[in-house]
């Protein structure tokens, strides 16, 4: 098991990770000072030796795609009340909601609830504190929040600012699991504010293309997590989002034709796999969401 | 086993790892050399990475392109060592994108059609000197790259 941690972390030292310690195997490791290399390790991985890493869009991508096509939907109904921050009081819980949280005052800053973004900062600031990274969530960006309430580029800048600096800051401190939790809590709550605002079924809408296209997105997501799974917090996470998968995998997808072409001065990726979804699916996608979302943010 | 800021600290002494990267000798050096697409409307994208890289070393990042996005991609490296990158469909193997076939290009804007699950494989040509970074991680050669992407919503085109 020793050998196998040492080449994940010396894999994790070449490979294309942004953290010297993103290994595959440190699973919150509270030494943020230390760093493992072993040389035979080294050694043993050959220079064409291929590393992956299993990126996951952030919040932001879906949240500024559904204000582009015109926000309808949107509501304060559905974010967690800030007022729960308090009861989340072991890792798994915190990690999670820091993630919700996190995505929430995404929401009310792209969303134009400016006003409340500043409650979401205090809920993320205070979860971000339990996690141990409360370097990247201080006074200034308070004041910033303040500064730019009504300016909702900049609330959304901020937002945006502070997750990837949360994300950043849980790499480089090998807190690998509080992150997987983190980024799945962020993702479940950008999935949870989207099918509330999408209420009514209407095929081939942009804003269901884009929830059924997560099915994407969820296959790395749990492959990200399988990594970690090691850890029961995130196996446990895990589990749960394989059930929504096997709802997703019941989408239909229809491979397209299509060629690379040049237009503009930009590449356009022809063909590939067209998802489709119906409004039985939708509901179940909706309802397993609510279920996962509801289990997180519930308070004992 | 080595205390990091003693790693970072003989890195930046051999003066080939930007001084901010406290906690990693790559941190962010996407964010703070990669090209950024000089359209307007371009946001940074969280499936950018930064990374250490061995001489012939080739990583694969997994990541999703939505349809209905653009999204602008560059490479970069220290030491301007050329950085070779492919976009390769995830489901199919089929390769979308191949910088060699494009002079080599370190910066692309891509569109889709569709939704695609990508691999995004990246590999250094190789460095000019690594002197330093060879010691630092015993006995490899390496240098910090990076992959930035940005994305946008895409132009309405047609009527």
């Amino acid at each position: 098991m020793k050998k196998f941690i040492l080449l994940a972390n010396a894999v994790a030292l070449a490979g294309f990770l942004s953290s010297c310690g993103n290994s595959n195997e440190n699973a919150d490791n509270s030494k943020t000072d230390t760093i493992k290399v072993d040389t035979s390790a080294m050694k043993n991985t050959a220079p064409e030796q291929l590393q992956e890493y299993i990126s996951i869009p952030a919040p932001d991508e879906m949240f500024s795609f559904m204000k582009a096509i015109g926000g309808e939907g949107k509501s304060l109904t559905y974010v967690n009340p800030t007022d729960n921050a308090k009861n989340y009081v072991d890792t798994k819980s915190k990690a999670l909601n820091f993630g919700i949280y996190a995505t929430d005052f995404l929401y009310c800053s792209t969303f134009d609830y400016g006003s409340e973004a500043l409650k979401y900062f205090v809920a993320v600031k205070k979860l971000g504190d339990d996690l141990g990274i409360s370097g990247v969530i201080n006074q200034s960006t308070a004041d910033r929040i303040k500064n730019n309430i009504g300016k909702n580029d900049s609330l959304t800048d901020i937002s945006n600012t502070l997750y990837f600096s949360a994300v950043s800051e849980l790499e480089k401190s090998e807190k690998a699991s509080s992150l997987a939790l983190v980024i799945t809590g962020g993702w479940v709550e950008s999935m949870h504010l989207v099918t509330n605002m999408v209420k009514k079924f209407k095929a081939n809408s942009p804003a269901l293309d884009r929830i059924a296209e997560q099915k994407y997105t969820l296959d790395n997501l749990i492959g990200y997590l399988d990594k970690y799974k090691s850890d029961a917090n995130v196996a446990a996470v895990q589990a749960q989002l394989n059930e929504l998968k096997s709802v997703y995998d019941q989408l239909k997808e229809e491979k397209t034709s299509g060629s690379v072409s040049s237009k503009g001065g930009k590449k356009v990726l022809g063909g590939g796999t067209k998802i489709s979804i119906n409004e039985q699916q939708y509901k179940a996608i909706s309802e397993k969401i609510k279920s996962i979302h509801d289990s997180f943010t519930m308070t004992k | 086993m080595f205390g990091l800021s003693a790693l970072c600290g003989m890195a930046q002494r051999y003066g080939n790892v930007p001084k901010v990267a406290a906690g990693n000798p790559c941190s962010d050096f996407h964010r703070k050399s990669c090209l950024r697409s000089p359209d307007e409307g371009f946001s940074y994208n969280g499936q950018s990475r930064s990374g250490l890289f061995a001489k012939g070393q080739q990583s694969t990042i997994k990541a999703i392109f939505y349809k209905g996005m653009d999204y602008h991609i560059s490479v970069c490296s220290e030491e301007q060592a050329q950085v070779n990158f492919t976009i390769k469909d995830a489901k199919t193997g089929e390769v979308l994108y191949d910088n060699s076939t494009d002079n080599n290009t370190q910066e692309i804007q891509i569109t889709n059609e569709n939704t695609r699950s990508v691999n995004i494989q990246v590999s250094l040509a190789g460095s000019t000197d690594s002197k330093g970074k060879k010691d630092m991680i015993k006995g490899q050669e390496g240098v910090c790259a990076g992959l930035l992407i940005e994305h946008r919503k895409s132009d309405k085109t047609g009527f």
